[in-house]
C-alpha cells in the first residue's frame, strides 16, 4: 500500500511517540506513577493514551512471543511438498523435467493436456526468492515476451501464479541447440549462417520496433530448432530486458563482448584488402554512430546484399570526405 | 575469496546493487545444507535455524571477517531467505486447510513439512506486519527478521545491527509489543 511522502512522515511521527511513552513509561514500575506519568504525557491525546496502554498491555503479556526462531521445533514427514519438480502439477501443466535455471528463476519442461495436447516451457520464479523486486522484474520479462509476435522469438502462451502466488510463465518450448554449436556441428558454410544470422537480426529488430532493448543477445541466447526440415533460429530469454517509451530506429545494440578493431579512417592500405564482409563486421562493432549500422534491420539488409553479391555499404570512407567511395554500377 | 566474500566487500564500499547478488547464493547454502542435514537425520529431529545460518556463514564467508555492514546484509539475506520459504509453505498449508486448493500435488517421494514455534495463521499475520513495521523502523524489523528468521540470539543480532546489547533489547520490547497488537488479540505464544 502506496503512501505519500507526507503521510508516510506522519505516520513514523505518530509512531515515534508512541515508542517515546511506552519506554518511558515501562521505566516506571509502580503502577500508580505510571498511570500519572502517562496521563501527563499523553494530556489531551486520548488516541495516543489508548495506544500507549494498549502496547503496555500487549508487552505484559508478550511470553516467549518471538523468543524462539520460526524454524526450531521438530520436523515430520508429510507429503505437502517444499518445492515443485518432475510431476507437479502447477495449473494445466504437469512439470517433466528441469531445462534450465537462472539466479532467480527455473525453467521446465512441462506437458499441457488442455485445450491442446504439447509440450512447453514454464518458467517460475524459484521458491524463497518472490521478493517484490524478483517479482517485478520477473513480469517485466513476462510482458516483455508477450509483446513479440514473430517467428524467430520464443513465444508466450500463457501466465499465472502458483497457489501460495508464485509467479510463472508458459512459453514455446524450443528444442535444439545454440546458433554457435548448431552452425559448427552442422559445419554450416559462411553463406548458411549468414542466411541464420539475418533471422535473429530481423527478430530484435521487432523487438526494438515495440520498444524492448534484449540488453543480452548471445549465441546462448538464441537457440536453433528444426522446422519441416528448416533450422529456425528462435531467440530466448529476455530475462534483462528492457522496455524503454520510444521505438528504436535510431539506436542500435551492441553484444556484450563488441571492441573495436580499428577506426575505419585510419585504416592502413594494408588493411583495405579487407573483404565486404570485415567491413560489415567493422561497421557493426564501429563506435560512432555515425559510421555504424542505425538499425538491425539496415544490418541485415548489407548482409544480404553480401549475399547476393551487390555493392554493401560498409566500406572504407574516403579520407577526404569521410564517405565511402560508391562502388560502380552494376551493368 | 569466495563469491560471497567478494560481494560483502562491494556492499562495505556502499555498491548498493550487490546486496541483489546475495540473497540467491545464501539461499542455496541455506537449501543445500538443509537438505544435507534432513538427509542424515531420521524423521522427528529437530532443524535449528541458528545452526543453519552460521553453518551457511562459516561456508561461504569462513575467515575473512566483512565489516559489520556486510555481517549485517549476510545474516539479513538468510533471515530472508528462511522467512520467504516459512511463509510460502505456510500459505501452501493455509490453502489445503481451507480446502482452496483442488490441483492434485503429485510428486514420488514424501517430503518434509516444516513445524514452527507460531502457529500457521500469526506467522502469515506476522509477515504482512513485518513488512509495514519495515515502512517506519528498519532497526526494529531487521532486529525481528535477524531473530525470529534468521535465529540470531540477542547479542548477535545486536552485533549484526551495530548496537549495544541494550539498545537492541529496547527495539526488541517495543517490536514485540507492537507486532503482538498488530496480529491481534488472541494470538497464542505457543504452539501446540
Amino acid at each position: 500500500m502506496a503512501h505519500s511522502t507526507v503521510e508516510r512522515v506522519a505516520m513514523t511521527a505518530k509512531h515515534k511517540d508512541e515508542e517515546r511513552v511506552f519506554r518511558a513509561a515501562l521505566k516506571l514500575k509502580d503502577p500508580a506513577e505510571r498511570a500519572a506519568y502517562l496521563g501527563e504525557a499523553c494530556s489531551g491525546d486520548a488516541a495516543l493514551l489508548r495506544r500507549v496502554q494498549a502496547l503496555l498491555g500487549a508487552h505484559d503479556g508478550v511470553g516467549d512471543f518471538l523468543e524462539a526462531p520460526a524454524l526450531d521445533v521438530g520436523i515430520t514427514w508429510d507429503d505437502v511438498p517444499l518445492s515443485e519438480g518432475p510431476g507437479t502439477v502447477i495449473g494445466r501443466y504437469k512439470l517433466l523435467e528441469k531445462i534450465g535455471e537462472g539466479g532467480m528463476a527455473v525453467v521446465y519442461m512441462a506437458e499441457q493436456a488442455e485445450p491442446i495436447q504439447r509440450k512447453v516451457a514454464l518458467k517460475i520464479i524459484k521458491l524463497g526468492m518472490d521478493t517484490k523486486s524478483v517479482i517485478a522484474r520477473f513480469e517485466a520479462e513476462r510482458q516483455a515476451l508477450a509483446m513479440m509476435d514473430h517467428p524467430n522469438i520464443a513465444k508466450v502462451f500463457d501466465a499465472g501464479a502458483t497457489e501460495t502466488g508464485r509467479p510463472y510463465f508458459v512459453m514455446e518450448l524450443v528444442t535444439g541447440v545454440s546458433i554457435t554449436e548448431y552452425c559448427d556441428k552442422n559445419n554450416l558454410s559462411t553463406k548458411e549462417r549468414l542466411d541464420l544470422f539475418i533471422q535473429v537480426c530481423n527478430a530484435v529488430q521487432h523487438a526494438h520496433q515495440k520498444g524492448i532493448i534484449h540488453r543480452d543477445i548471445k549465441p546462448s541466447n538464441v537457440m536453433v530448432t528444426q522446422r519441416d526440415g528448416e533450422p529456425v533460429p528462435k531467440v530466448i530469454d529476455f530475462g534483462i530486458a528492457k522496455a524503454t517509451n520510444q521505438k528504436l530506429t535510431e539506436k542500435t545494440l551492441f553484444t556484450r563482448y563488441a571492441h573495436p578493431i580499428g577506426t575505419p579512417a585510419y585504416m592502413s592500405p594494408e588493411q583495405a584488402e579487407l573483404s565486404d564482409l570485415d567491413w560489415i563486421v567493422m561497421k557493426a562493432l564501429e563506435k560512432n554512430r555515425i559510421r555504424r549500422y542505425n538499425t538491425a534491420s539496415e544490418f541485415a539488409q548489407d548482409i544480404g546484399r553480401h549475399l547476393r553479391d551487390e555493392p554493401v555499404a560498409a566500406g572504407p570512407p574516403s579520407r577526404r570526405t569521410g564517405k565511402k567511395p560508391q562502388p560502380a554500377p552494376r551493368p | 575469496m569466495s563469491d560471497v566474500t567478494r560481494i560483502l566487500n562491494a556492499i562495505e564500499r556502499g555498491d548498493a546493487k550487490a546486496t541483489d547478488e546475495l540473497l540467491p547464493l545464501v539461499y542455496e547454502e541455506l537449501r543445500l545444507l538443509a537438505a544435507q542435514k534432513l538427509s542424515h537425520e531420521a524423521p522427528g529431529q529437530t532443524l535449528q535455524a541458528t545452526a543453519l545460518v552460521h553453518e551457511a556463514y562459516l561456508q561461504l564467508v569462513g575467515g575473512e571477517s566483512p565489516g559489520w555492514q556486510g555481517r549485517r546484509h549476510f545474516f539479513l539475506a538468510a533471515a530472508e531467505a528462511m522467512r520467504r520459504t516459512l511463509i510460502d509453505s505456510a500459505r501452501r498449508k493455509s490453502r489445503l486447510k481451507r480446502g482452496g486448493d483442488h490441483h492434485r500435488i503429485d510428486l514420488d517421494d514424501a517430503v518434509l513439512s516444516l513445524e514452527t514455534s507460531v502457529p500457521l495463521d500469526d506467522l502469515l499475520a506476522l509477515d504482512e506486519a513485518l513488512d509495514r513495521l519495515v515502512a517506519w523502523d528498519t532497526t526494529k524489523a531487521e532486529l525481528v527478521k535477524l531473530r525470529f528468521f534468521g535465529g540470531l540470539t540477542r547479542e548477535q543480532a545486536a552485533r549484526a545491527l551495530d548496537i549495544s546489547s541494550t539498545t537492541a533489547d529496547e527495539h526488541w520490547a517495543y517490536a514485540r509489543a507492537w507486532l503482538r497488537l498488530e496480529i491481534g488479540e488472541d494470538a497464542d505464544t505457543v504452539s501446540d
